[in-house]
């Protein structure tokens, strides 16, 4: 890769992946939710992986880490499901219960367990297609 | 009740084998099997507690056209019942099966989520859920299609991504549709609205082709069944029983049963395509196997045959015509998947699928031979296996609908079915000259022998067992069609 | 004038399906699966258009809104039209190498 692509992408990665983060933390107060934020993210991180080659990338983000991070954000959302289920609202004992406590309308801390919930799929999409794109890119024709 | 166990239970498993993956990559048949045992065990245990009621979950506590619901009704926990027998049968067959591959852990993961896929649409309330749940399917379908990573594999992979993701977005734009008319995602409050709107909306109407080339393409009706011979024979046997049995029926017939009967409403129209289309299907499939010389790919032309049966069946009209069809989806199921492990097992003693290089297998395999057996008699329909109930009374309902050239042309279709499949018998089991070719061959290891015996039993207590079966399960789900855009108001009271 | 941006929708939709249908490099075949999703994304965002709306982001002082039930489900489709042509650009690296062409009328070798 050119250096002056190297470069480029040294100074455009900070910014995008903050609009990318900001994009699913504030999912429920903008259109967005976690799903647009993390391909947003798995988008600057494929662009590191053609830029900077998967041997950079391996040393520091592995794709077995990648696969955790993803299946473990996963894991968390169905268990943070089940404790709602488990009854720390008495009237609602519902799968997915908005539990946390709900704030003022359109703040930051607001909405239960909504934001917790973007953020958690915001990082398993993000490093699900991390992993997809690394697992493509070592892949070998067998000639 | 935790109805929501049904999909979230393999995931959970999925989930678990995907990181287990990374240590060990050969292991993972014995929490699917266990997944799926307990998935059949409380599906069996709902068929008796149900009742020809209706069970709604809301997730979150979020009332109905807010938040997303999972609805069983019965027709759901008919799906659900074939969907959990044939999967847990064969995960069971699979144990052994999957010796001939490797990277096994990854089958099985594809395959939990092929079956949460599976039963998400059955239980979905929600027509995004339902879609996200179809496209689910799609996906792991198209990876177990190409598992074995041959030649021919890639091939019926690459054609049915192609038909499958076409027919995914011909669906996804008729909801589009649905969605601007009514402005909600909610199955149950399309309905309401749809039905007491005064007269039709011509969106629909535009939509009604949309969905219905959609679902076509997904349950491989006769101009859209293009992908089907190439994909059901080259996956792998396990794979094409869960294919053949249940994923034609989830995500093509459910799919239009569901939206054309409870949500839009049929008009007497929709059910003479369908009934036409069952018919062209039901011979083409037939005359079409009569030439084949791979094993699986005359069953994959005989799947297309017997959907046009079930098509038939729905496109009567009549309470007859329908609980007839869903017998035979039922007794298609057992009998198809029984037949996909019977070739899978003489794929794995014999190492070939072509009939020609076959025969004379009934002394060397006789367990496949048995259940080869009973497989044929409940597909061509002979009493009292549980194929002959269900023609039986799809016959009855043609003839009392009045149609009385189309039954008789029916009754041909048998001869032709009877045709092909003693066409598998007498080349791949019964003449005798081919048999010295094969002198090393023993008997399949025995988790496949006790799958391919428990489906031979079920297919046999289908048809002995047919008085309770039509109690049980047959007569709530024919309510469905029945209360048709009713089903809305009976949703929603709940 | 209403229903001419529908019926653009419903061109782009129909053009991706003659690339589907007709061409036979698989790469172009995948290009217009691609196109189709484009058009019907499209349409779910012409549904959501009211005339005089803001977009949905939670302000003091607006009344109008347009639907916001489109932004939750076109990145979902989005993602699945993506995840497909993924798996798709996978399984024709694998199918080149094992038949060495692109062109889909070349391989046959599943006949019948």
């Amino acid at each position: 890769m050119p250096r002056v692509i190297k470069i480029l992408t040294n100074y455009v990665i900070g910014p995008i992946i903050t609009f990318g983060v900001y994009i699913f933390i504030f999912g429920h107060l903008l259109p967005g939710e976690g799903f647009d934020g993390g391909m947003i993210v798995a988008s600057i991180l494929i662009l590191c992986i053609i830029v900077y080659g998967k041997d950079e990338m391996e040393k520091r983000i592995s794709v077995n880490t990648a696969v955790l991070i993803s299946v473990l954000s996963a894991i968390i959302f169905i268990i943070i499901g089940f404790v709602g289920m488990a009854g720390l609202r008495m009237e609602h004992k519902y799968f997915l219960d908005n539990f946390l406590p709900q704030g003022s309308f359109s703040h930051l801390f607001s909405g239960g367990i909504v934001p917790i919930l973007n953020i958690l799929v915001g990082f398993s999409v993000a490093f699900g297609f991390y992993a997809i794109f690394a697992y493509l890119s070592e892949y070998k024709t067998e000639e | 009740m935790l109805i929501f166990t049904f999909i979230l239970l393999p995931i959970i498993s999925a989930l678990i084998l995907i990181l287990y993956e990374r240590i060990n990559s050969e292991s993972g048949s014995l929490i699917t099997f266990a997944t799926t045992l307990i998935n059949l065990s409380l599906s069996v245990l709902l068929l008796f507690i149900l009742n020809g009621g209706q069970m709604v979950y809301h997730f979150g506590g979020w009332p109905a056209p807010i938040g997303i619901s999972l609805v069983l009704d019965s027709f759901s926990l008919l799906m659900l019942f074939v969907i959990n027998l044939v999967s847990c049968v064969s995960m069971l067959y699979s144990i052994d099966y999957i010796k001939h591959y490797d990277s096994r852990t990854k089958f099985f993961i594809l395959n939990l989520f092929l079956i949460a896929g599976l039963n998400g649409v059955v239980l979905a309330g929600d027509i995004f859920n339902l879609y996200v749940f179809l496209e689910i399917i799609a996906f792991a379908s198209y990876a177990l299609i190409a598992f074995g990573l041959g030649k021919e594999d890639m091939e019926a992979s690459i054609r049915y991504q192609v038909i499958g993701t076409i027919g995914s977005f011909f669906i996804f734009f008729g909801i589009g549709f649905l969605y601007s008319v009514t402005g909600s995602l909610d199955l149950a409050d399309i309905s309401k609205i749809i039905y007491q709107s005064a007269s039709t909306n011509r969106a629909i109407l535009f939509a009604i082709p949309f969905l219905l080339f959609g679902f076509s393409l997904k349950a491989a009706l006769v101009p859209f069944h293009a992908w089907l011979p190439d994909a059901h024979p080259t996956a792998p046997a396990p794979v094409s029983a869960m294919l053949s049995g249940v994923v034609i029926k989830v995500s093509g017939i459910y799919g239009i049963v569901r939206i054309f009967f409870s949500v839009t409403g049929v008009s007497p129209t929709l059910l003479n395509i369908l009934l036409y289309a069952g018919f062209i299907s039901i011979f083409f499939g037939a005359f079409a196997a009569l030439y084949q010389n791979d094993f699986k790919r005359i069953l994959a032309y005989s799947s297309i045959s017997q959907i046009g049966y079930i098509m038939l069946g729905i496109g009567i009209g009549t309470p007859l015509g329908y609980a007839g069809a869903l017998l035979h989806i039922l007794n298609h199921a057992a009998f198809k998947s029984l037949y996909f492990m019977v070739a899978g097992s003489v794929d794995y003693a014999t190492g070939t699928r072509d009939i020609r290089k076959l025969g004379g297998l009934s002394k060397k395999l006789p367990v496949t031979f048995l259940a080869s057996i009973s497989s044929s008699l409940s597909l061509a329909g002979i009493p009292p296996f549980g194929g002959f109930f269900s023609k039986f009374i799809i016959i009855l309902a043609l003839v009392k609908a009045g149609k009385i050239t189309l039954s008789i042309l029916i009754i041909l279709s048998f001869l032709l079915t009877l045709a092909y499949f003693l066409k598998i018998q007498g080349k791949v089991f019964l003449r005798s000259q081919n048999s010295e070719l094969y002198p090393n061959i023993k008997e399949v290891p025995y988790s496949m022998r006790l799958a391919m015996i428990i489906m031979a039993i079920m297919c046999l207590g289908l048809g002995l067992g047919f008085p309770w079966v039509l109690k049980i399960i047959i007569n709530s789900a024919v309510h469905i069609f029945s209360n048709g855009v009713g089903y809305g108001n009976i949703i929603s009271g709940l | 004038m209403g229903t001419l941006i529908y019926i653009s929708s419903f061109l782009l939709f129909l053009i991706g399906l003659y690339c589907v249908v007709v061409k036979n490099n698989l790469i172009k075949i995948i290009i217009g699966i691609k196109i189709m999703g484009y058009g019907v994304c499209l349409f779910y965002i012409m549904i959501s258009y009211k005339s005089n709306a803001i977009a949905p982001i939670v302000l003091k002082d607006a009344k109008n809104y347009t639907d916001p039930y489109p932004h939750a489900i076109i990145p979902a489709i989005m993602a699945a039209s993506f995840a497909a042509m993924i798996l798709m650009l996978a399984t024709s690296i694998r199918l080149y190498e094992k038949h060495k062409t692109l062109d889909m009328s070349k391989i046959k070798e599943l006949k019948g």
